[in-house]
C-alpha cells in the first residue's frame, strides 16, 4: 500500500495466486481486454518460449477520482510452477490482497493444495495473519466435465471461510466478480491499517 | 515513510512536503544530466516519483520490471555470498541505457538516458549526489505543520466514508462489466 499525500493517491497490490496451469493469467488477460484501455495500462507478459509465466504478469488499472482521492490498482500473478518459489516470494512484498485461483480438475487438487501452502507459508514469513488476510478464493474451470464439486474444494482450500467464486476465466465468467470483491475487501482493509 | 501493520501489510506514505522534495529532487536531477527518464521506486515495484519524458502508463511498467529486476539481483548476490549486494546495475544499449542504483535498503533510483545526450560517467557521478539528497529527504520525520499541508482528511477517513465506497462500487461496476448477480 503507498499512500501518496502529495498527489492524494493509493496504490494497493493485488496477487493472483495458484498452482500452473490454474488460469492466473488468463484472469488477469480476461480483465485487460475487457476494461476500457485509458483505465488501464499494457499488461505486462514475462513468459518463457513455452508461454508459461517465468516471473510475473502485470497490469495497473484505475477508477477516477473520488472524492479528491484517486485509488489505483496493481494486479499481479505468480508463476505457478513449483521452481518458481524464490519468483513468488518477491512478488509477495508489498501485496495488500489474493485471489487464488484453484484448478477444479479432479487431478490437482494436490497441486491446489500444495500452492496454498506455500502462499500461507510466504504470507506468515511477511509476519501476516493469514486468517484475516483480505483473500479469495477462485475456483475456475467449472467448465471442465471432471471438475471436483464445489463442496469439496471449499472443505479442502477455503479454511478460512472467505468469499469465493466459480469461475471459467476462459470464457470471462466470474472475473469481474472475483477481481471487485478482491479489490472490496482490500479497500475496507485500508480504514483499518492507516 | 515504511511502516508494517500489525498485520504485516506494508505501508508507505509520503507527506506532500516529501513528495515535493523529492520531486524536486529528480526534476534537478532530469535538468542537469539531460536523462530521459529519472524514477525513484520501491522493491516491490511502486512508482513514487518520476521526471522525464514517459508517460505515466509506462512510468508503472518501468518501475515494475525495474523492482523485479532489483530484487532478482539481490538474491544472484544472495547465491554468491555477496553480502552487500548489488547496489548498482547498468544495462547499456544502443541508443538508450538504464542504470539502476540503490537510495536505501527498500528504495532504488533509475535513470534512462541517451548516449548521445548524456554519458555514463556524467549519470554515475550525479546519482552519487542525488542518492544522499534523497536519502535526507526520505529520512526526514513529517512533523505536524507537514502533515497539515497534505490534503485533508486523511487517506482513512476518505475511504471509510459511505458515499466514497458507494462511488467505488458504482465505478467498478461499470468499468467491470455491471452488478454483481
Amino acid at each position: 500500500m503507498f499512500i501518496n499525500y502529495g498527489l492524494n493517491q493509493i496504490d494497493l497490490k493485488i496477487v493472483y495466486y495458484g498452482p500452473g496451469f490454474s488460469g492466473k493469467t488468463t484472469n488477469l488477460e480476461w480483465a485487460h481486454n475487457n476494461i476500457d484501455p485509458s483505465l488501464r495500462s499494457d499488461i505486462l507478459n514475462l513468459k518463457t518460449k513455452e508461454d508459461r509465466t517465468i516471473f510475473f504478469d502485470f497490469m495497473q488499472f484505475e477508477v477516477g477520482k473520488i472524492k479528491g482521492l484517486t485509488p489505483k490498482f496493481n494486479l499481479y500473478t505468480v508463476p505457478g510452477q513449483d521452481i518458481y518459489t524464490v519468483s513468488r516470494k518477491i512478488i509477495l512484498n508489498g501485496v495488500d490482497g489474493i485471489i487464488y485461483v484453484a484448478d477444479s480438475g479432479e487431478d490437482r487438487m494436490r497441486d491446489n493444495l500444495f500452492t496454498l501452502i506455500d502462499l500461507v507459508k510466504n504470507l506468515r514469513a511477511n509476519k501476516h495473519q493469514v486468517e484475516e488476510f483480505p483473500i479469495i478464493f477462485q475456483y475456475n474451470k467449472r467448465d471442465l466435465p471432471r471438475a471436483l464439486p464445489v463442496a469439496t474444494l471449499r472443505k479442502t482450500l477455503n479454511r478460512f471461510n472467505a468469499p469465493e467464486f466459480e469461475a471459467c476465466a476462459m470464457k470471462g465468467e466470474g472475473v469481474f466478480e472475483s477481481l471487485k470483491t478482491a479489490i472490496e475487501l482490500v479497500v475496507n482493509r485500508v480504514t483499518k491499517l492507516v | 515513510m515504511t511502516n508494517l501493520a500489525a498485520d504485516g501489510t506494508k505501508q508507505i506514505t509520503l507527506s506532500k512536503v516529501q513528495f515535493d522534495g523529492i520531486s524536486a529532487v529528480l526534476k534537478g536531477f532530469y535538468k542537469n544530466t539531460k536523462c530521459g527518464v529519472v524514477m525513484l521506486s520501491d522493491e516491490s515495484g511502486l512508482a513514487l516519483a518520476q521526471s522525464g519524458r514517459l508517460d505515466s502508463d509506462k512510468m508503472s511498467l518501468l518501475s515494475t520490471l525495474a523492482a523485479g529486476n532489483y530484487a532478482a539481483t539481490v538474491q544472484m548476490a544472495y547465491l554468491v555470498d555477496e553480502e552487500s549486494g548489488f547496489k548498482k546495475q547498468f544495462h547499456e544499449g544502443k541508443n538508450y541505457s538504464i542504470y539502476i542504483t540503490g537510495v536505501t535498503e527498500s528504495f532504488f533510483l533509475v535513470v534512462v538516458f541517451s548516449q548521445e545526450k548524456t554519458t555514463f560517467g556524467m549519470i554515475r557521478v550525479m546519482c552519487e549526489k542525488v542518492v544522499a539528497e534523497l536519502q535526507a529527504v526520505l529520512a526526514k520525520i513529517p512533523s505536524e505543520n507537514d502533515e497539515l499541508k497534505t490534503i485533508q482528511p486523511a487517506v482513512s477517513e476518505q475511504i471509510d466514508d459511505e458515499e466514497f465506497r458507494e462511488e467505488l462500487s458504482s465505478r467498478l461496476d461499470s468499468i467491470l462489466g455491471g452488478p454483481l448477480k
